[in-house]
């Protein structure tokens, strides 16, 4: 649908260059940062450290942040500004412009995701005592790199409801994909089942073998993990559920 | 029988505890409607209403028949809306920004970009296509808003202070813009708090006041409407007590004060009978003058608003 894909296009377009990049970028790069603090230290095995530090870093941090900033600007603009009324005034159902601006959001906090993922591992790989064994690390990355996929997939779709349906989506974002997915999905006990991190970190464990060899104490032990088949139903579920409810808002909420 | 272009019933909205329009009852068939109301009158809430952005607190609105809600994205073929608020769409320049809302109607990209440079050249600026709108004078921003209304040849135009910040050439230009919609058969409702900018394109007008209807109709039926309201004018004579007794008495005057020995100030609700008296008396010698300032446009919106404001 032409209306889909020219927010597509226009919401690529913003985030992706000028200043708007700026702030991703920054929070992307801070694996690396620490990547470099490490290999300075020297000593300890650098794929070990980038599976117990970097992927939970990604995970927890670089993916909600990088979904905000991907999202909620560009959300921000069209509604706080009336910008909105321009696009519910044209000939495409009001969810187009939302359904255009996810698809835009996510294609655009993947590139900056695969900074945060693939930048740290060059620098732990440059920085090891031996060579790095390319069949090692790249598993490795690319499984961390498919969890932040699906992760920012999931994140963009609740940042588009929050942005849809309140004007202070930051401090929703914040609360629901901070506190409720990192927090709350790294506590142990019955409260983590209903955070979609759960089901993330599960994904993460099994396409990167965490867990099996490695020990992370930033993502507790599951006794029940959920297979990647149902960890992947529940997070297309809510990405779906989400859009849904990002139309039903958009239905309901006045362009002043 | 035809659908009228617009008609509502009742319609209300309330922003908290604040009215923003109140009971609007009206039709509009077609035509060019100025639509004329000070701030704050409830003009740009009613476009809001009329485009479905905003929901009505009470009643509803019909567009071509059909009532707007936030489902009715498939009238906007036939809908062309300039809103009041400035174009928000920084850093892209204004063939992007025309682009993406003709993609909003189904062109494809290259299409749509043609639709754009065809849209500028409309009001004329085919040369400013390539400029950023933030890099743009608020007169050229408004002409860009009002191309995207035109991007699809609408039958129905809602321009909300479409010449704000305009240039006086501009103006014209919007303006000559404006009739030419409305004599090829389109329907264009005009929203301006300035009187003469709505003389200037239609004699229909609706008049909206702290979000109520004050009047509608043809400028000649609201002139009437005004003539029934106290008028004010002066005569020149030499006893303005008998000549202020005999309008009383007559009823013909309301009021009366006197401005010195051979001045007098009358003031009535009944303007024509009381010149075609006043004009016996000047024959008889008794009035020597008279005074009587055409109110225009401005006046008659001040006298409406003061009247019920």
């Amino acid at each position: 649908m032409s209306a889909v894909a020219a927010l597509r296009s226009f919401t690529l377009r913003r985030r992706l260059t000028g200043v708007g990049l700026l702030p991703s970028l920054a929070i992307a790069l801070v694996p690396s940062g620490i990547a470099v603090i490490l290999a300075w230290r020297g000593g300890g095995a650098p794929l070990d450290d980038y599976l117990r530090l970097m992927a939970p870093l990604c995970l927890s941090f670089v993916l909600p942040f990088v979904a905000m900033f991907m999202t909620l600007p560009i959300l921000g603009e069209l509604y706080e500004k009336g910008a909105m009324g321009y696009l519910y005034t044209r000939p495409a159902p009001r969810w187009a412009p939302l359904l255009g601006l996810f698809q835009g959001a996510f294609l655009a906090a993947l590139p900056v995701l695969l900074v945060a993922t693939l930048t740290p591992a060059l620098v732990l790989m440059a920085w090891a005592p031996g060579p790095a064994v390319l069949a090692d690390w790249f598993p490795m990355v690319g499984g961390v790199f498919a969890t932040l996929a699906v992760g920012a997939m999931v994140d963009t779709a609740i940042c588009v409801l929050l942005g849809a349906w309140s004007r202070r989506s930051i401090i929703w974002a914040l609360l629901v994909l901070v506190v409720w997915g990192s927090v709350v999905g790294n506590l142990p006990g019955s409260l983590r089942d209903t955070s979609p991190h759960r089901y993330l970190v599960a994904l993460l464990r099994q396409w990167t073998g965490i867990g099996e060899g490695v020990e992370v104490r930033a993502l507790p032990p599951d006794p029940d993990p959920p297979s990647v088949a149902a960890s992947l139903a529940v997070l297309a579920g809510i990405t779906v559920a989400c859009l849904f409810l990002s139309w039903r808002a958009a239905r309901r909420r006045d362009i002043l | 029988m035809s659908v009228p272009a617009i008609r509502c019933d009742g319609l209300s909205r309330w922003y908290g505890e604040v009215q923003g329009l109140s009971g609007l009852s009206l039709t509009i068939e077609g035509g060019v409607v100025g639509l004329l109301g000070p701030n704050g009158s409830g003009k740009s809430t009613f476009m809001k209403l009329l485009t479905g952005l905003i929901r009505p607190s009470r009643g509803y609105v019909e567009v071509f028949g059909r009532r707007v809600g936030p489902d009715s994205h498939r009238l906007f073929s036939r809908i062309g809306y300039s809103p009041g608020e400035d174009v928000h769409f920084e850093g892209e320049r204004a063939i992007d920004f025309l682009a993406l809302l003709a993609r909003f109607g189904g062109d494809a990209p290259a299409a749509a970009v043609r639709r754009g440079h065809q849209a500028m050249e409309k009001v004329g600026l085919p040369e400013k296509a390539e400029v950023r709108l933030n890099a743009m004078s608020k007169g050229m921003r408004q002409r860009v808003k009002v191309a995207q209304a035109l991007l699809f040849e609408p039958e129905l135009l809602l321009l909300d202070e479409p010449l704000n910040g305009m240039d006086p050439i501009s103006r014209r230009a919007t303006m000559r813009l404006v009739r030419e919609h409305g004599e090829r058969g389109g329907t264009v409702v005009f929203a301006s708090h300035v009187l003469h900018e709505v003389e200037a394109v239609t004699s229909h007008v609706v008049l909206l006041h702290h979000g109520r209807l004050l009047a509608e109709g043809r400028l000649g039926e609201i002139r009437e409407l005004v003539d029934r309201r106290p008028r004010r004018l002066r005569v020149d004579c030499d006893d303005p007590r008998l000549v202020a007794a005999t309008l009383l008495d007559e009823e013909l005057a309301c009021g009366t004060r006197f401005e010195g020995d051979a001045r007098l100030e009358l003031e009535t609700r009944t303007l024509a009978p009381l010149l075609a008296r006043i004009e016996e008396l000047g024959a008889a010698g008794r009035i020597h003058g008279l005074d009587l300032e055409d109110e225009g446009l401005e006046g008659i919106f001040d006298l409406l608003v003061g009247g019920d404001g």
